[in-house]
């Protein structure tokens, strides 16, 4: 009776700590919000910013020569998908219905290994250890993620700083833009182009060629069923795949613009 | 136990949690517009795949949008056997479309099978065949450029048509006015009428079969109606006055038309079932004339002097609502509806010049296309995106111009000739033939 009272007392002591820390946690939480060590550490400077401001910042400017990589690694441009043909052909059979309803449906491998993470903190007695060992595992994966990325790009960047999430420069930005509009063909005289808005998904390579293009999920029941958004559609994809690679982009930056959403707007081009 | 892994679990979330992926956006609003080159080998299997193709790309190419590539600087060379083609081969020479088929020649018959490929996609955009008389095999290039040129702008094609138009010889003073009517592409030149009698303004029913025009065969100059497959023609009523400007109406069951008597013209709609007529505008010494249906018959533009001078105005069909849509420089005429519905074409005299120009119904967006000494009555293509129109050179050495047929795209490119035998006039554009 005595042992188990002895035990009961034990166990709400422990309850209460357990208690009282987690409140801290959740108060520290409020105060400070989610500490996360995924995210990139700002620089000492707050680049975000005069990145947005500046048309050319002095960072974002540095040209991490981006042809290096194409050139040391030409096993990562293989992986652009040149694989069985989309339409069967038989001979002296009607030819089949056109496969209009997907924009290039290619399977495609994924660009790099995304890192998983997968923390195995071994549980302590104590709660700091704990906390530890978290932290540690956090630690472990931000350093392996840059070692996987910068094992690409370490030499060939003269960034001071390393970091896969930085965001693009408007000069960099830019540089896409003006590769993407002399590709693009623009449908001219359709009725209503101005409203001939296309949005594709495109995943790239980090030798910047083209994994993958798609069209936007809310655009595909349209291009089945607006043969004006059609054209218009697969003229976009038609420039994003003849400007496939897309040259001098930031290596150091793949991270940023391994997926990119790209949105095709005529109504600049209309007569 | 159990509690600590759980806040290890929680806990571990919370610090690994990847933020959430913010992927980079980018607009593109700048492009360029510029014909697409489009490759076009000879169809396989017979010397007839040969002409075809020319035609289709003799189409292809005079719509502005595409540039067939020259067949000297193609890698694979296209056999009957080739089932799917090297797209990298065609990547090379920049083609961004190819055209692949057979055509087949089997006594009178003719077999033409054809698919059209996106090089860069490396697949098959539109697959067709085709079997028929081999004196048909023109009519077939035109369906396949009308195939490939829908899939490839969205747009409906406008190769398997005619037009019909004045053909003018003869000097001036004694000038022989004959209707003619020919392919889309100046091709099958046929006269319909033997000259003896001018005849002005020819316009085509919505199945092609007939046409309506003005004739002055009878005493006084009066609307006719032809059939084209059988050649007869018919005077729609006499009436005090001359009768003028017809057009059917999008169902081609009625025509409207103008009709002038003692200073006023008047646009009248009859019912050809029972050659009813009901006047549809009204006053007194003024000319409401050149009406056109919009395409789905509910209104009517045409041009009158009501308010002074020459401009535009939409009604609805029953001749209510009139309202004046053009208010530029200068007078406006002949104005027709685009069989797409998004614009109206006119004629526009401003400062001794005469233009082609489109505006919308409303009467906003006004664009004029083309200036010469003398452009006038536009005819849309059966798409409502090329118009055709025609042109009369400033007299020289005492003799008035000669006057030629031409075409313009609707966003004011692509002005080009359409060769006819003689001097031609009045041009009017079918719609798609029926298959």
């Amino acid at each position: 009776m005595r042992k188990s009272v002895q035990y009961y007392d034990r166990d709400r002591r422990k309850g209460r700590k357990y208690s009282a820390v987690l409140h801290l946690l959740v108060l520290l939480l409020l105060i400070f919000g989610l500490p996360n060590f995924m995210m990139p550490r700002p620089p000492a400077e707050p680049m975000a910013v005069t990145v947005e401001i500046l048309p050319i910042s002095e960072m974002s400017n540095v040209k991490p020569s981006a042809q290096q990589p194409q050139e040391q690694k030409p096993e990562e441009s293989k992986t652009i998908p040149k694989e069985a043909p989309p339409v069967q052909v038989a001979d002296d059979t009607p030819p089949p219905p056109p496969s209009e309803a997907s924009i290039l449906p290619k399977p495609t491998p994924a660009p790099t290994q995304a890192p998983k993470p997968k923390p195995k903190p071994k549980p302590k007695d104590d709660l700091a250890a704990v906390l530890k060992a978290v932290k540690e595992t956090a630690q472990k994966e931000k350093a392996k993620v840059k070692t996987e990325l910068a094992d690409d790009n370490v030499n060939q960047s003269r960034s001071t700083h390393y970091d896969p999430g930085l965001p693009m420069s408007m000069s960099e930005i830019d540089a896409i833009r003006s590769q993407i509009a002399k590709c693009w063909n623009v449908p001219s005289g359709a009725r209503n182009a101005q409203d001939l808005v296309v949005m594709l998904r495109l995943q790239l390579a980090p030798d910047g060629s083209l994994l993958k293009v798609e069209l936007a999920r809310e655009s595909e029941s349209r291009y089945g069923s607006d043969s004006f958004f059609r054209a218009a559609a697969d003229s976009a994809r038609r420039a994003v795949q003849e400007c496939s690679p897309l040259k001098n982009l930031p290596a150091d930056k793949y991270a940023t613009w391994r997926d990119m959403e790209m949105t095709f707007d005529p109504k600049e081009m209309l007569f | 136990m159990k509690i600590r892994s759980y806040i290890i679990a929680a806990l571990s979330w919370v610090f690994l949690a990847a933020p959430a992926h913010a992927v980079l956006h980018i607009d593109i609003t700048q492009g360029h517009v510029e014909p697409m080159p489009i490759a076009l080998p000879d169809l396989a299997g017979s010397d007839v795949g040969a002409q075809i193709m020319q035609v289709v790309a003799a189409d292809l190419e005079r719509s502005g949008l595409f540039r067939p590539l020259p067949k000297d600087a193609f890698i694979e060379q296209v056999t009957a056997e080739t089932s799917l083609p090297r797209f990298g081969d065609w990547r090379q020479i920049s083609a961004q479309a190819l055209v692949t088929g057979v055509a087949q020649v089997d006594g009178n018959n003719i077999h033409v099978a054809f698919r059209l490929w996106d090089v860069y996609g490396e697949e098959q955009m539109v697959g067709k065949e085709y079997n028929t008389f081999a004196s048909n095999w023109r009519r077939t290039a035109h369906i396949m450029a009308d195939a490939i040129y829908e899939r490839l702008t969205g747009e409906n094609g406008y190769f398997d048509s005619r037009i019909v138009y004045v053909a003018e010889s003869g000097p001036d003073t004694h000038k022989i006015k004959r209707l003619a009517i020919m392919d889309q592409d100046g091709e099958n030149n046929k006269f319909l009428t033997d000259g003896n009698f001018l005849v002005l303004t020819p316009r085509f029913s919505p199945n092609s079969q007939e046409i309506l025009y003005m004739s002055y065969a009878g005493k006084e100059p009066r609307v006719y109606l032809r059939d084209l497959q059988t050649g007869r023609e018919e005077s729609l009523g006499t009436f005090e006055g001359m009768s003028f400007a017809p057009r059917f109406s999008h169902n081609g069951e009625s025509i409207i038309m103008s009709i002038a008597n003692s200073g006023t013209t008047q646009i009248y709609k009859m019912d050809l079932r029972n050659r009813q007529l009901i006047r549809l505008t009204s006053g007194s010494g003024t000319i409401d004339t050149s009406p056109s249906y919009s395409p789905d018959g509910a209104q009517i533009v045409f041009n009158s002097d009501r308010g002074g001078s020459q401009q535009l105005y939409v009604m609805d069909a029953n001749g209510g609502g009139a309202h004046r849509i053009s208010f530029g420089d200068g007078k406006y005429g002949t104005p027709v509806w685009s069989p797409r519905g998004d614009l109206i074409a006119f004629t526009k005299m401003a400062g001794g010049r005469f233009y082609i120009g489109v505006m919308r119904p409303d009467g906003s967006g006004e664009r004029l296309l083309t200036e010469s000494y003398l452009d006038e009555g536009p005819s849309w293509s059966p798409n409502g995106r090329v118009i055709i129109f025609s042109r009369q050179q400033p007299p020289s050495g005492g003799r008035e111009g000669a006057s030629h047929l031409y075409t313009i795209d609707l966003t004011g490119s692509n002005l080009r000739e359409v060769i006819t035998p003689m001097d031609a006039s009045d041009p009017a554009w079918s719609p798609l033939l029926p298959l």
